[in-house]
């Protein structure tokens, strides 16, 4: 139970921070800017927790135990990581969903689809926003990648041809 | 000092228990889309999922064996192993899924392919346009049954995707204090 309340007490901090810190001012770079808070602050907070264990008259946590703490603050803050880009961008394929649940038992036709569609240039606003992250580049009236390596995409690609052997295809 | 090591031993098992479960996972994932392609994604990442969870299971069974209390391997394994397991998974789900329908790593892929000459904005918006995206989802989402075609009018089928949505949906007003990026 220990290091259930160490876990829940240290997420819980850094949660409230999280929300404090988004609803005061938006970071530029909002997905690194997420890693550094619960990764860096789980590590500061550490230590203010094991203190407050000890306080509370409760029995300190081993060293495998904080190893278990480290496990579900990294489980976390990757599984809300890639959440979050589900939040600051709208997901397509959800929105769909989302648009056909509100047509409910007669359902939505594919031209009231394609309207809602055109209401929300999602390619448009995922150029913007790879040429505001750095990873591409706009000379005239061409798109260019940056030169720095753009690791999460090139592992995501990676996988899916050497790994899964999935083709390549989607939209 | 022999009850000291068995307690070890437990916590020990306890912080393996989600590695194992999650390269389970992997493992029947990858040997399902290999062997199987046709199969829909999210039905394979279920499947793996579950697979996981198996053995997630297993290693709490393995702990009962070894002489753990029946009361704490409960509490650790509904509170901390399976939650533990189900963020790693979800991570995992994710990072699947980004290769499979974000329009980002797609555009990333077509302008690797093309290299020092790069693309003209017109082919990338003619590429991926809204009508082709939503002709490349409907048919995914069709045959993977998250959607019904009655006749040219599209119903809900299953509703786990729904679920999820609404669910981000609920989370981005919590967090950015709106529901979707094209509100003004």
């Amino acid at each position: 139970m220990n290091v259930l309340l160490a876990l829940g007490s240290i997420l819980g901090l850094l949660f409230v921070v999280h929300l404090a810190w988004w609803r005061i001012r938006l970071p530029q770079r909002q997905r690194p800017a997420l890693l550094v808070l619960f990764l860096g602050g789980g590590v500061v907070l550490a230590p203010v927790v094991a203190w407050g264990v000890h306080a509370a008259g409760l029995q300190p946590l081993s060293w495998i135990q904080w190893l278990n703490v480290a496990l579900g603050v990294l489980a976390f803050t990757l599984a809300y990581v890639v959440t979050y880009s589900a939040l600051e961008a709208d997901s397509p394929t959800l929105s769909l969903m989302r648009r056909v649940a509100q047509g409910g038992g007669a359902g939505v036709t594919v031209g009231q689809l394609e309207e809602f569609m055109n209401e929300r240039p999602f390619v448009a606003a995922r150029l913007s926003a790879l040429i505001e992250e750095g990873m591409l580049l706009e000379r005239g009236e061409r798109f260019f990648l940056a030169e720095h390596p753009y690791t999460l995409f090139r592992l995501v690609l990676f996988h899916r041809r050497y790994v899964l052997c999935l083709p390549e295809h989607g939209g | 000092m022999a009850d000291d090591m068995q307690m070890e031993i437990f916590q020990l098992l306890h912080l393996a228990a989600p590695i194992f479960a999650l390269a389970v996972m992997c493992l029947v994932h990858s040997i399902w889309c290999r062997r199987s392609p046709e199969i829909p994604g999210l039905n394979a990442l279920a499947g793996s999922g579950l697979a996981g969870m198996a053995a997630l299971g297993a290693v709490q069974l393995a702990l009962l064996a070894l002489g753990q209390p029946w009361r704490e391997v409960i509490v650790a394994s509904l509170w901390i192993d399976a939650p533990i397991y189900g963020c790693l998974a979800y991570g995992y789900a994710n990072f699947v899924n980004l290769g499979q329908s974000s329009v980002r790593i797609r555009i990333y892929r077509e302008l690797l392919a093309a290299g020092a000459n790069g693309l003209s904005g017109d082919f990338l918006r003619g590429e991926y346009d809204e009508a082709t995206m939503l002709r490349v989802r409907l048919s995914r989402l069709v045959s993977a049954g998250d959607l019904l075609d009655d006749s040219g009018a599209y119903k809900l089928g299953r509703r786990r995707l729904l679920l999820i949505g609404n669910c981000v949906f609920g989370l981005k007003k919590i967090v950015l204090g709106r529901h979707t990026e094209f509100s003004s």
